[in-house]
């Protein structure tokens, strides 16, 4: 494979620049890598695997017969609020109702809804360090702040109540808990989860639990809903989709699940913010959820193989990392190579057309460490690796 | 009353912003700003075209697809606005989201102008959400004195089926300049605009381009309101904020969606304004007959009357619920007086004899016909 970077490339220091947050850091390296023909992009959490055909079937039938054209309610088409709370009741043992439900454009307009409904001015929100940056204008935006509670690697980056229970004022009025995680692909074990619930019901404070990578934890993994625990549904806002699960980023449906009184709330906040979901979208999802699910099977097999061909590979590098257990994303401490993370990302695009993320784009200390998607094949994860071992030859210190 | 901590937690909150709400189960549809219709056939085939090339599995360019952001700028560059199609034209998801991110990004702290009447429902939340004060004034009388402040211009204007004559838009852009005011034009139905009727965008007039974002939409093209597709374009300093909240709160819009609207650009006023003409004339024609005063309207889409004489347009909506109609009152948008009809096809048949009864139950009996 041959490589070529642009003749006008940024120096570090304008791309740092460019970089104001964690959020902009990752566009900005982004849009440099589009610009490469061959870049090998492990930088976005977009599934490169295609939507399943039996879900394009689904919104195609909906264009031929005219449902695609009827605009559906606010709160998302009625069988498709139903099918999320089977699911829900079923595969995490949520008791919820359809009224329970609101279906939103994006698994990030949930968030983003649901901060504003929820947040007030001078409130707290516990956010576990490190974080998917992209949350953070919607808490700004509600004029909430973070107190970020961190979660360390010899944990394997289980967030750990004790850690919590350091960090709770008068003000926290929520905790935001992502599991599995992104960035570090950790998930919350059963047993934090148990101890959570237990200072939220004390505390009397709200859990927005965002479980978009739910159906990839990797064994000794476990996924537990924490609204599925006993007095947990009254107090739980859970956050999902469908990007993910089903390799279906563009068409853009995710959903929120807590009590009616909430949903209903919410609903209005959806109607101000943008009305409805597309409806061509959602009957693609309603496949999704109601029809055969072994492509999600084959998605988890995927990612377990390409796990392997990474893990193995940066092992080679003399990389560590805390064992993955969910998501399709790797954590990895570069501190061995004597490269600062956004350094190191920077080299690896430039020289390598290899699109990592630095950790700092996902929390300000995470100096050392890079997260790596999963989302190429095999051989162009090889082939990555063999790039960045060229890199690391030629840099490391 | 609230039984748990989230209910409690949200109990007061977003109450106030909307009178409209879906339609309720079973009441006939003739209230919406857009017209519900079957998305035309050219639509269709390039959007399933486009999903069997997997071009909406995954997340769409952030500001919207090239081609898509191209014909938007194509069709502004038609009416003399100058955008750069790379970095000055995002899609939006539907245009109440483009409102939404329009003045949560631009009306920060600031005082909201808005003509009366006017959708303010659709303004509303994102005005409150950014600390801003939304007020009302009469384009007609004196104009407000102010420095600083944000011009929201819906044109044409779903609260009266009109769009703003050139006079009064110069008057005013004049003002905008004067006052240094920033400008949202919501142009978001002018794709409902009768062929023979003429839109002046604010964008165009002496020294508005630098200060004017203008939304559109494809959800006005008839049978694409459910596809949720706008977009905003203008000047980069105002694009650049509303973008990155945008992009904040979605990501970007739904790409299959977007190839829809693509495909949908072709389509024009001519191609459904003559049957829609027929439809719009055939509630005008009730009206007339119960003498009922309305403004001609400039879209196709819809009429608004003057239902003063027969109670106003709360009673009118609440008589046509009754016969199983959904109208919408003006007085959500500070025209207490009028009611919008809109001439839906799929609903049309039904809902006339219906509003002809409407008429007669409240057109005082000495005055019947």
């Amino acid at each position: 494979m041959t490589t070529t970077t642009p003749n006008q490339f940024v120096s570090s220091d304008e791309l740092r620049a460019l970089a104001s947050d964690g959020t902009k850091l990752r566009y900005a390296l982004m849009e440099l890598a589009a610009q490469i023909p061959d870049a090998i992009a492990l930088g976005r959490g977009d599934p490169d695997l295609d939507t399943p055909p039996h879900i394009i079937a689904a919104a195609e039938a909906a264009i031929r017969d005219g449902r695609a054209d009827m605009p559906a309610p606010a709160a998302g088409l009625p069988a498709l609020r139903e099918a999320i709370a089977a699911k829900l009741r079923r595969d995490n043992g949520i008791p919820v109702d359809a009224d329970g439900v609101l279906v939103t454009s994006g698994g990030q307009e949930a968030l983003y809804l649901l901060i504003q409904a929820l947040i007030d001015p001078g409130d707290e929100i516990l956010v576990p360090d490190p974080r998917y940056t992209s949350y953070d204008e919607a808490i700004a935006q509600a004029g909430g702040t973070q107190v970020l509670v961190p979660t360390l690697p010899e944990d394997d980056f289980d967030l750990k109540p004790e850690a919590i229970a350091q960090l709770i004022t008068p003000r926290t009025k929520a905790l935001l808990l992502v599991t599995p995680s992104n960035p570090t692909a950790g998930i919350v074990s059963p047993e934090s989860l148990r101890g959570i619930a237990e200072l939220a019901k004390q505390h009397n404070f709200i859990v927005i639990s965002d479980e978009i990578y739910e159906k990839f934890i990797y064994p000794p993994g476990e996924h537990l809903s924490i609204a599925s625990l006993p007095g947990m549904w009254e107090r739980t806002i859970t956050l999902n989709g469908f990007s993910k699960t089903y390799a279906m980023t563009g068409w853009r449906v995710g959903y929120v699940a807590a009590p009616p009184e909430f949903i209903r709330v919410l609903t209005e906040f959806k109607r101000a913010a943008s009305d409805r979901t597309a409806a061509v979208s959602q009957y693609a999802a309603l496949a999704a959820i109601t029809g055969p699910q072994e492509c999600v099977a084959e998605f988890h097999a995927t990612y377990t193989r390409r796990r392997k061909v990474m893990l193995d590979g940066l092992t080679a590098l003399g990389f560590s990392y805390s064992e993955p257990l969910g998501a399709f994303y790797v954590y990895a401490n570069a501190a061995s190579t004597g490269i600062s993370a956004f350094e190191l990302s920077y080299l690896l695009l430039r020289e390598a057309q290899v699109l990592i993320f630095p950790g700092t784009s996902f929390g300000a200390k995470w100096v050392d460490w890079l997260r790596i998607s999963l989302l190429q094949p095999e051989d162009v994860l090889q082939e990555a690796l063999r790039r960045m071992a060229g890199v690391l030859e030629r840099h490391r210190r | 009353m609230a039984t748990t901590p989230l209910g409690r937690a949200v109990a007061e909150r977003g109450k106030h912003w909307l009178h409209a709400a879906d339609a309720p189960a079973g009441l006939l549809d003739m209230g919406g700003d857009t017209l519900a219709g079957i998305t035309p056939d050219a639509v269709r085939d390039a959007t399933i075209d486009a999903l069997n090339k997997h071009l909406g599995d995954h997340y769409a360019r952030r500001p919207g697809i090239a081609p898509l952001c191209r014909a938007v700028a194509d069709k502004l560059a038609e009416a003399d606005i100058a955008v750069d199609a790379d970095k000055d034209v995002v899609i939006a998801g539907g245009p109440q989201e483009a409102r939404f991110v329009a003045l949560r990004a631009l009306a920060a702290g600031k005082t909201v102008f808005v003509p009366q009447p006017a959708p303010v429902d659709s303004y509303r939340a994102a005005v409150d959400f950014a600390g801003g004060t939304l007020t009302w004034f009469d384009p007609a009388s004196a104009l407000p004195d102010t420095n600083g402040g944000l011009l929201v211009l819906p044109n044409p204007n779903p609260a009266t089926g009109q769009v703003v004559d050139h006079a009064t838009l110069a008057h005013l852009a004049q003002w905008a300049v004067a006052a240094d005011m920033s400008v949202i034009a919501d142009e978001t139905a002018a794709p409902l605009l009768r062929p023979d009727v003429a839109l002046t965008h604010m964008a165009t007039l002496p020294g508005m381009a630098e200060r004017t974002l203008t939304l559109g939409s494809f959800a006005a093209i008839p049978g694409m309101g459910a596809w949720q597709v706008a977009w905003f374009a203008g000047a980069r300093s105002l694009v650049t904020p509303v973008r990155d909240l945008k992009q904040a709160m979605t990501i970007c819009s739904p790409a299959a969606s977007q190839y829809a609207a693509l495909a949908g650009v072709a389509q024009t006023a001519t191609d459904v304004a003559p049957q829609q003409i027929e439809r719009l004339e055939a509630i005008t024609a009730l009206l007339d007959e119960a003498g009922v005063p309305y403004r001609e309207p400039h879209t196709f889409a819809y009429v608004v009357a003057d239902v003063a004489a027969l109670g106003g347009g709360d009673a009118f909506a609440a008589c046509a619920a009754h016969h199983g109609v959904q109208v919408a009152s003006g007085s959500a948008w500070g025209a207490p007086n009028t009611v919008r009809i809109t001439a839906n096809a799929a609903t049309l048949g039904d809902a006339l004899p219906a509003l002809e009864a409407v008429l007669a139950d409240l057109t005082p009996k000495e005055a019947q016909p």
